[in-house]
């Protein structure tokens, strides 16, 4: 039946028989008439596409091909058609005449043809990506979709990093009713070329298949703006979208496809069970602090006076200053016996430098965490570290000038050694703790406000006239007095004095009251900086 | 070895509106895998990495960090303008508890800086400031080193020379990578994330990231 008239195989005959099904009846019917002694061009051709030992070379040629097409092709492609057939004859193993001769086939509407050319050297592996990419494509034009898809992905495979073959891939598996695949695929493709329009618009198709309107629309609009071939596609997802739209409101809900749950990677899981760290030594986690607490001391040093060297003269000078504008005040005002020892100004000079080392580490307190938020942004520094090294640094500043104050007084021959210097100590001591709470909490309370810091600079200025700086205790109406001594600072000042001096015992001196309000100004300032912490380490 | 276990972060906006940078992540960065993390302008990839580095704390959840991490890479926030390099060096160094006579000398000598080492950095230029970052960096061993877009300083001959050392570093530490490059993230990491509207996303190779990142950002801002 599929002679002729003539009892010659026909081509076009033969080539209906070259399916994938009946291929090896087109080879039995070749071989067949080749024992009957036909041998025509056409016979031949096949023969080379089939990838059988032909009985004679030929050599292809325009002229002898053209009568074997089904559509005669221009002068250029048949005299490639027929050059890629002469080097398939040589070199059967070869890809590229092979990929040649099967895309000319197919200008030639013989994708049957096309596909024979290409069956010989698939999937027996070996070849490129470009060949499974062009079989694809055979495979496509023929309907057969699932092989299309196979060699889609093989050549995707092949070459991960071709957008191109991505795309055809995203193409196939939208004809094929999978736009979750589809997807994927145009999203890979986008993310090696994300200027591509025809991967967006393949991204948009799918999107609109899997009835995600926006995102579907969005992705046409992309394509567009990268290409105006595009336009008219963005156009119709508009269209189609809405009469999704509508549809939807009719229809009974779509039943949701889910998306596979993704499995983490192995790399970012959470190991199931983990040993604890290893406990670090209190030592060494004293010694890490000590360590960071130092190293903020020379930085805090070395800065915070290199706005004005006159602050520094001044942080020198503000004591002694400060005893004789009292003493030059009071002196005027008539009173002029020490109430205490034989010498105003080092009296003086007991009140004001307890006093001032309070004011002077209390008002550190104030905006630590503000100014430190390029430091707090080392990680191993914390707010506790800073505040450490400000309120330390703070205090010894004012230890270094109680010295240099103290010399200068003795250099003048009005002061002597204080009598009892480790009683001295623990009044200072005392003092930081008290000091050190109240610069916590307003450490806290000037980041919530900007009043504590007023009100505390006014309580200051008040304590001034209660703390027993310029006077003794003893020169109080007892009814005042009484309410004096609930200060505390006046109770730190007392014992300053009572250290200082050699005969002084103070009447009024409560050790144990100042302890109580140093321990509970300490919690105070503690249970503020807990409950603000993260307030502190985040506001701006 | 990094874990994020259950971490959550949320900012106030200007507008008042929260803000959610991580919605309960959990995710762990072992040791020896570089990797990169992708997010769109806004999604918090830097405040991750401050998270990471122990810069900020967490509003809920547990960072626990096995191994010394940097800070963030060439980061020159923490100099002190009114000090002169060597200070800010030495006091950084005694930070993080190296040897400030080795960091003082692999820096002079990697960044070349000479004489203005005892200048203040305010006088420096922005160049000789990364310089100097950039060298602090490498000048301390860090197990995992965090990047905040890789920006390069200096002439051809010097980042060449700083491309090299990092590279070499990149042989004992591992890295933790935020780009917008792609090539970047291809030229140094073995792995991604994504971070997307609170979730952080891993993936096993840069290809697949990179493929499921076009397609959120086709989505999202197309």
């Amino acid at each position: 039946m599929i002679r002729d008239g003539t009892g010659q195989e026909d081509p076009a005959a033969l080539a209906s028989l070259v399916r994938d099904d009946r291929a090896e009846e087109a080879r039995a019917r070749i071989a067949a008439a080749w024992e009957r002694g036909e041998d025509t061009p056409a016979l031949r051709l096949v023969a080379l596409l089939l990838g059988m030992a032909t009985p004679r070379h030929e050599a292809w040629t325009p002229e002898s091909l053209a009568p074997l097409l089904r559509t005669p092709l221009p002068a250029e492609p048949a005299g490639r058609l027929a050059g890629a057939l002469n080097r398939m004859a040589e070199a059967p193993g070869a890809e590229f005449p092979r990929i040649e001769a099967a895309c000319l086939l197919l200008q030639a509407e013989e994708p049957h043809w096309a596909e024979q050319a290409m069956l010989p050297l698939w999937p027996e592996g070996g070849t490129g990506p470009l060949f499974a990419r062009v079989l694809s494509g055979i495979w496509a034009v023929l309907g057969r979709q699932r092989q299309a898809v196979e060699a889609a992905e093989a050549a995707v495979r092949l070459d991960p990093r071709a957008e191109e073959y991505l795309i055809h891939l995203a193409g196939l598996r939208l004809q094929q009713g999978a736009p979750g695949a589809a997807l994927l695929a145009a999203g890979r493709a986008i993310g090696l070329a994300p200027e591509h329009a025809v991967a967006w618009r393949m991204a948009s198709a799918a999107h609109l298949a899997l009835g995600q309107v926006e995102e579907a629309i969005a992705a046409s609009r992309r394509a567009a703006s990268l290409s105006a071939d595009q336009v008219g596609f963005a156009e119709e997802v508009l269209v189609s979208s809405g009469a999704e739209a509508l549809n939807r409101e009719h229809a009974p809900p779509p039943v949701r496809v889910e998306a596979p749950i993704r499995e983490t990677p192995a790399w970012a899981r959470l190991p199931a069970s983990l040993p604890p760290p290893p406990r670090a030594m209190l030592g060494t986690l004293l010694r890490t602090r000590a360590r960071i607490v130092d190293a903020l001391m020379l930085r805090e040093a070395r800065t915070q006076f290199t706005h004005s060297r006159l602050g520094y003269a001044w942080a020198l000078f503000e004591p002694i200053t400060h005893v004789f504008i009292l003493f030059v005040a009071i002196g005027i005002m008539g009173g002029s016996r020490a109430p205490i020892g034989d010498s105003l100004p080092v009296f003086y000079m007991t009140g004001v430098l307890p006093y001032l080392f309070f004011c002077h580490v209390t008002e550190r307190g104030m905006h630590i965490a503000r100014d430190s938020r390029v430091l707090l942004s080392v990680p191993v520094v914390t707010l506790g570290d800073i505040a450490a090294a400000r309120l330390l640094l703070r205090a010894a500043t004012d230890v270094v000038v109680f010295l240099v104050t103290l010399t200068a007084f003795i250099a003048m021959g009005i002061a002597q050694l204080p009598n009892d210097p480790l009683s001295l100590l623990a009044a200072y001591v005392v003092l930081f703790v008290l000091a050190c709470g109240i610069a916590l909490a307003n450490m806290v309370l000037s980041e919530l406000s900007e009043l504590p810091e007023r009100v505390w600079t006014v309580s200051l200025r008040g304590l001034y006239f209660v703390s027993g700086i310029f006077y003794h205790p003893n020169m109080m109406p007892a009814g005042i007095r009484e309410w004096v001594l609930w200060n505390p600072l006046i109770h730190a000042v007392e014992w300053v004095r009572q250290a200082y001096y050699p005969l002084y015992v103070s009447p009024y001196l409560d050790v144990e009251y100042l302890l109580r309000w140093a321990l509970a100004t300490l919690l105070l300032g503690g249970f503020l900086v807990a409950g603000f912490h993260r307030r502190l380490r985040g506001a701006t | 070895m990094i874990l994020l276990d259950g971490v959550s972060k949320a900012y106030r906006a200007r507008d008042g509106s929260r803000k959610s940078i991580l919605r309960d992540v959990s995710i762990a960065f072992p040791p020896g895998r570089n990797v990169g993390i992708l997010g769109g302008n806004g999604a918090g990839k830097s405040t991750l990495l401050r998270l990471i580095a122990g810069s900020e704390a967490p509003d809920a959840g547990r960072i626990e960090r096995r191994c010394r991490v940097s800070f963030s890479m060439g980061f020159s926030g923490t100099f002190h303008g009114g000090l002169s390099g060597r200070e800010n060096l030495l006091f950084l160094a005694r930070l993080y508890g190296a040897s400030p006579r080795e960091v003082l000398d692999f820096v002079a000598d990697f960044t070349e800086l000479g004489a203005w080492m005892d200048m203040p950095v305010e006088t420096y230029s922005s160049g000789m400031v990364a310089k100097l970052a950039f060298g602090l960096s490498l000048a301390i061993d860090f197990d995992i080193y965090l990047v905040d877009e890789i920006t390069e300083v200096g002439d051809a001959r010097f980042r060449a020379k700083s491309s090299q050392a990092f590279r070499e570093r990149l042989t004992r530490s591992s890295l933790i990578l935020v780009s917008h490059s792609s090539a970047t993230i291809r030229a140094l990491c073995d792995c991604c994330a994504i971070l997307d509207g609170g979730s952080l996303t891993p993936y096993d190779t840069v290809d697949e990231a990179m493929a499921a990142y076009a397609a959120l950002m086709g989505v999202s801002h197309a």
